[in-house]
């Protein structure tokens, strides 16, 4: 499994403003802003369940900048250019920082 | 089910001429109303009471339940029930959003009050508007909403979806179905382009000499190299597309007779499927936030009106080109705005942010093609942002265009799981 297919539930689950923890971005902050956008273009059927890492901002942060460094012909891998390094960690921050999203429990229509 | 009937309320309201449904107390931030149940809305509603429950969050929507436009061409094809595009409420009013099921006839903006049919008043401090698109049955000579049971348009799903479906199933095997594309902008999903891929999909398995016109008032369309090389690829000549400037714009329809005519030629088809001209819902127009082209210019970083203070609108009704009107675009619109209004709320400025919007389209069932965008919000307009925007190769393998059918499948399912719960 590429590191492409660990990134992109991630940004599934980065879908509602569910208990932020402490010192990570405002659930109002310009990068939760940003994080919000992503409505899950790829997710269970991309082939991986909930990773434990969603909570490891450097982690997440640098999957996302590989994302961008590899390449590739997915929608997501033509988006993540709109955003530049500082951007990206501060997505990736506020994505971790998000604990039990609804989106993770979601089995689908 | 906790949402608050209309009847239910006037019972024990009689003498009352308005409802507050959150009178401003010292345990409430404010008061947010929400007009239109659907993508934007529906997610605006359950994220901005996520984000702030202090908030008074109701949401205006006259149907139960809700049946989605994403994903309904493959109803057409064969490959999907409509119920599974069908969805309730009931995880919004679980979050503590009140739903109230009745019509918004009327914004009074000054008193800041939006009327129900029943003459009843929800008092707002800010208001969302998200009605969608009104159908212009009037733009086309002939159409109406009558006219529409026999050449059914099937852009909002539901009834019109499954009339469309039963028509091409009972069309003559060598049939020709028409489909009649109105001017830009219109919304999209269901898009009429996937729509001639899926119908084509099904006649190749059902009635493989059976044809379908595409007659465009517009010259050009998103994927249009890749709809069109797939078209020749899977298809032959199935499906013939004829511009605008080539007489492919429909003036007038005869439904009775099943005649469609562009400047220069008559039709006379098997299915007629007419897309009407589009404009904002009608509430917006009501609520004096339309504009001259019939839709609703808007704030880039807040979504608040250019034309009425503290009602914004998102989806698309709002003038956010070059964002298309998606069920993608109006819920990351929905999100975005979520938090621009909580932050007003607790009196700080929202800030510009990025917008995105993907848009998947079937060539077939399980072979799918994508267009991506992102937008800048700054500056006080939206903007692309040329290097995150692009389309699927056009030489893509097999193995991508299944992953990205995979990918249409897996965003409907996050999409409606956050919207609707």
């Amino acid at each position: 499994m590429g590191r492409y297919h660990a990134i992109l539930p991630m940004l599934v689950l980065g879908l509602t403003p569910c208990g932020y923890a402490q010192g990570a971005p405002s659930a109002l902050s310009q990068s939760a802003s940003q994080a919000a956008v992503c409505s899950g273009c790829h997710g269970k059927l991309s082939g991986v369940a909930v990773p434990a890492l969603v909570s490891d901002a450097r982690v997440l942060e640098q999957q996302m900048l590989a994302l961008r460094q590899e390449g590739g012909d997915s929608a997501m891998h033509r988006l993540i250019h709109a955003y530049d390094e500082t951007q990206i960690r501060g997505i990736a921050e506020a994505l971790a920082s998000q604990k039990n999203p609804p989106a993770a429990q979601s089995t689908g229509p | 089910m906790t949402s608050i009937r209309r009847r239910q309320v006037i019972a024990g309201l009689a003498m009352a001429p308005f409802i507050s449904r959150y009178p401003l107390a010292s345990k409430i931030l404010g008061r947010l109303v929400i007009i239109g149940g659907g993508f934007a809305g529906a997610t605006l509603a359950r994220f901005a009471k996520a984000l702030e429950p202090r908030l008074g969050v109701t949401l205006i929507e006259a149907r139960s339940r809700y049946t989605a436009c994403p994903m309904s061409n493959l109803v057409l094809a064969g490959e999907r029930e409509l119920n599974q595009q069908t969805f309730d409420y009931k995880a919004l009013a679980e979050a503590g959003v009140q739903v109230i099921q009745d019509y918004a006839v009327d914004v009074d903006g000054a008193q800041q009050r939006v009327i129900l049919q029943g003459g009843e008043r929800v008092e707002y401090d800010r208001l969302v508007l998200a009605p969608g698109v009104q159908l212009n049955f009037d733009q086309l000579s002939g159409y109406s909403r009558q006219g529409a049971q026999d050449m059914p348009h099937a852009w909002q799903a539901g009834a019109q979806t499954t009339l469309l479906r039963r028509q091409l199933q009972a069309m003559p095997d060598d049939g020709l179905a028409i489909i009649s594309v109105p001017p830009a902008p219109y919304r999209c999903p269901p898009g009429p382009y996937e729509r001639a891929s899926l119908m084509a999909s099904y006649f190749k398995q059902a009635k493989p000499k059976a044809r379908i016109l595409i007659l465009d008032s517009n010259d050009r369309f998103s994927k249009q190299a890749l709809f069109q090389q797939g078209w020749q690829d899977l298809y032959g000549d199935t499906i013939r597309w004829q511009s605008a400037s080539n007489d492919g714009r429909v003036n007038r329809v005869e439904p009775a007779s099943m005649r469609v005519h562009t400047d220069f030629d008559t039709y006379q088809p098997d299915v007629a499927n007419i897309i009407p001209p589009q404009q904002a819902g009608d509430i917006a127009h009501r609520a004096g936030v339309t504009d001259s082209s019939g839709w609703c210019p808007v704030e880039s970083v807040s979504f608040e009106s250019n034309r009425q203070p503290n009602i914004h609108v998102i989806g698309d009704a709002a003038i956010a080109a070059p964002m298309p009107k998606s069920a993608f675009a109006a819920n990351a619109q929905a999100k975005v705005c979520a938090i621009a209004l909580v932050r007003l709320f607790r009196g700080i400025r929202p800030e510009p942010t990025v917008l995105a919007n993907t848009c998947y389209s079937y060539l077939k069932p399980g072979h799918a093609i994508s267009i991506a965008g992102a937008y800048r919000t700054d500056n006080g307009e939206f903007s692309a942002i040329a290097a995150a925007s692009g389309a699927s190769p056009i030489d893509a393998t097999q193995a991508l265009r299944q992953q990205e059918a995979a990918h249409a499948a897996d965003w409907f399912s996050a999409i409606i799981q956050e919207t609707f719960g």
